[in-house]
């Protein structure tokens, strides 16, 4: 019973990776990278009652506090600030982007297919999963020009990693998932400052114009 | 170790709030005192299993990384001089203070970053910390705020983001492959752990974590596909950072690269592995070699030079015999000291005509005699010419690949080497000849950290220190290279 919430919440969070590519609002997207790491917590949270560890429930809660509260409404801050809320760059368009991610989840149940994990591994069909949203987040940081839509590729990837982490390894120890808790913040934050700065000096929160370094 | 760490973190916030006449009176003598601290700390290991662990075994030195803590912590003193002078000019030319504070305290906390990354005996730790020194050089990169400043701190955060996110993947995958033989817990994670038991854990699984990480950290080091951030990001920050950065924050990335390969080697699946860094290695001398034949900035110029040797050292580790990775070793000290003085001096050309184009400069020889003497000698010098060190390093490689029998290898490395030997003869000879009427005056506190480390590249080249070389082949056996 319990696999299959970890693995329903683990899936859902996929979905929503999707689902972030056939946003076009900025304001939208973070509203579901905040659901997707709500998802996310769920899953961590009932992995910790399959287990009973007791890190687990304390990473779930950090996971709430940061991804779901801080680090969304940090992003809504800046897109306030910059008064952007309309994706209209892309190098791909929205259908054939989410035509493509069919191929990127078939992709990547089939690479996981032919590695064999051995050991103890909670909710198998976790990892396929989770390699998934790695993939779709490094998409979405692709195919997307605006600023702020490739910190949320980031942001994807990284839940896509916290996600594997918890089904292969019950979680990471407890002082590591802190630190890296800590350092995503920060680099949020500061990416987001960055990213208020290409607005003041490119005047576009375009990433396609910054060109003044090529060969 | 805690000292050592404490000491530049405390530092890092006092030179924030403190004023400037201040940080610059006690940042020579703060780094003098942790280089007198690491010192001390690594004449306590005699022989190759000597460990020294605090902290719960959180932070341990072995030799592997003394060698480290030694180039960190040298190299870092030599930059606090050169900053300081560096800074003067910049507020000359216009910096506000409140910016310059800025500065020391991110270069600090960026040292103390680069210090906990290889005192860390956690695979989990040095990833934060690696992560850290992401964090505290975006702000630095993109110090002086332009287009182009902003832009390159934009692409580093968000490429070495993601590498260091699959590196992340890489270590959970580790960390998969030893809990179930070490046990659950933060000690899972602790490389002396790990190595004691590396002959009993899955070494597809490892193979895997490994070929994750080469490419997470890969990023970090500037290995080909995968360096794209890296002369953005050296050319645009301010020459101490930019010398930092090549010269020891890349030697970071690699060692930690470094301690999964002596894993695997440990456990018998090196061979691999050596031919993933030998690939990684060629190829960035390669494509360094294309791009620094084209260059017309002479900063991304030395950007691009700090990757070829990065892929000469990698190149190294991936022959993988003791002659090989002792060369690479002393390969890495070399490159740090001598890549660390090339950027000085071409930091000073920078504040005093703040141009970086190199067909713009003219000329230099009659303009600015001392720093350019000092461009000729340190050109000469990272380009591997004797009697300077890094020719001593690079024959050492290129002998031991060549017993090895490597010979195509050896003869593609070697015509890189060649072609980046013409660039940069190229390059800088048009800089420094021709006629020029101008005559700037030229400061002491830029060019002395530089006369010293030329002066120890030559030196280095015939005589270490007898400490360094019984380092060294400690770190030798501790990589667990083949005969």
């Amino acid at each position: 019973m319990i696999r299959f919430f970890v693995e329903f919440f683990g899936a859902m969070s996929l979905f929503l990776a999707i689902t972030q590519l056939s946003s076009n609002r900025l304001n939208l997207s973070v509203k579901i990278y905040q659901v997707q790491s709500l998802f996310l917590t769920l899953s961590i949270f009932s992995i910790g009652i399959a287990t009973g560890e007791f890190e687990l429930f304390l990473s779930s809660f950090l996971n709430l506090l940061i991804k779901v509260v801080l680090i969304p409404y940090f992003l809504f801050r800046i897109l306030e600030k910059v008064k952007i809320d309309r994706e209209v760059s892309m190098y791909l368009n929205i259908t054939n982007s989410l035509l493509l991610s069919i191929l990127i989840v078939i992709f990547s149940f089939y690479i996981t297919n032919k590695i064999h994990i051995s050991g103890e591994v909670i909710a198998h069909q976790i990892f396929p999963l989770s390699i998934g949203i790695i993939l779709i987040g490094s998409f979405i940081m692709v195919v997307r020009k605006k600023a702020i839509t490739q910190i949320i590729g980031f942001l994807t990837i990284e839940n896509g990693i916290l996600l594997a982490g918890t089904s292969l390894t019950k979680g990471m120890p407890m002082i590591v998932e802190i630190g890296v808790f800590f350092d995503v913040f920060i680099g949020v934050l500061m990416a987001g400052v960055l990213a208020f700065q290409i607005r003041t000096t490119v005047d576009s929160m375009d990433t396609s114009k910054l060109t003044s370094l090529k060969e | 170790m805690k000292l050592l760490l404490l000491t530049y973190f405390v530092w890092a916030f006092i030179s924030f709030v403190s004023p400037l006449r201040f940080v610059f009176l006690l940042q020579p003598i703060v780094s003098l005192l942790g280089f007198i601290i690491g010192v001390n700390l690594v004449s306590n290991i005699e022989k190759a299993g000597d460990r020294l662990f605090e902290l719960n075994n959180l932070l341990f030195l072995d030799s592997l990384n003394g060698i480290l803590i030694l180039v960190i912590l040298f190299i870092s003193f030599f930059v606090s001089i050169y900053s300081i002078g560096y800074m003067r000019k910049e507020m000359e030319a216009g910096i506000p203070e409140k910016k310059i504070n800025e500065f020391f305290f991110w270069m600090n906390l960026f040292i103390v970053v680069m210090l906990l990354l290889s005192l860390s005996n956690n695979f989990g730790i040095l990833w934060i910390a690696i992560e850290g020194t992401t964090l505290a050089t975006a702000f630095l990169i993109s110090f002086y705020r332009n287009k182009e400043a902003v832009e390159a701190g934009w692409k580093y955060i968000m490429l070495c983001s993601i590498g260091i996110g699959f590196a992340l993947f890489g270590i959970i995958v580790i960390y998969f492959a030893s809990f179930s033989v070490v046990g659950e817990g933060l000690k899972a994670l602790n490389w002396t752990e790990i190595y004691e038991v590396a002959d009993k854990l899955d070494k597809r699984v490892l193979l895997i974590g490994f070929i994750f990480i080469v490419v997470g950290f890969g990023t970090k080091v500037g290995f080909s596909p995968l360096h794209f951030w890296l002369p953005d990001a050296h050319s645009q920050a301010p020459t101490p950072i930019s010398a930092l950065m090549s010269g020891v924050l890349l030697n970071c990335a690699f060692y930690s690269i470094v301690r999964v390969q002596a894993i695997l080697n440990h456990q018998g699946g090196g061979s691999i592995s050596d031919k993933f860094l030998l690939f990684f290695g060629l190829f960035t001398v390669i494509v360094s070699a294309l791009f620094i034949l084209r260059q017309t900035d002479y900063k991304r110029l030395l950007a691009y030079s700090s990757m070829e040797h990065m892929g000469i050292i990698a190149f190294a580790f991936g022959i993988n015999t003791k002659m090989a990775v002792f060369a690479g070793l002393y390969h890495l000290i070399n490159h740090a000291i001598v890549k660390t003085s090339i950027f000085m001096t071409v930091g000073s050309v920078l504040t005093t005509l703040h141009s970086k184009e190199i067909f713009s400069i003219k000329g230099l020889l009659k303009s600015m005699p001392y720093t350019s003497a000092l461009l000729i000698l340190t050109v000469f010098a990272i380009t591997g010419t004797p009697p300077f060190s890094i020719f001593m390093s690079e024959l050492y490689i290129i002998l031991s690949a060549f017993k090895e029998s490597y010979t195509l290898e050896v003869i593609i490395l070697l015509t890189g080497l060649t072609v980046i030997f013409g660039g940069f003869i190229y390059h800088f000879l048009n800089m420094v000849m021709g006629e020029s009427d101008k005559k700037y005056r030229e400061s002491s506190i830029l060019l002395l950290p530089v006369v010293v480390l030329v002066v120890v590249s030559v030196i280095s080249s015939f005589y270490l220190p007898d400490k360094v070389i019984t380092l060294i082949n400690n770190a030798v056996e501790i990589v667990g290279a083949k005969q």
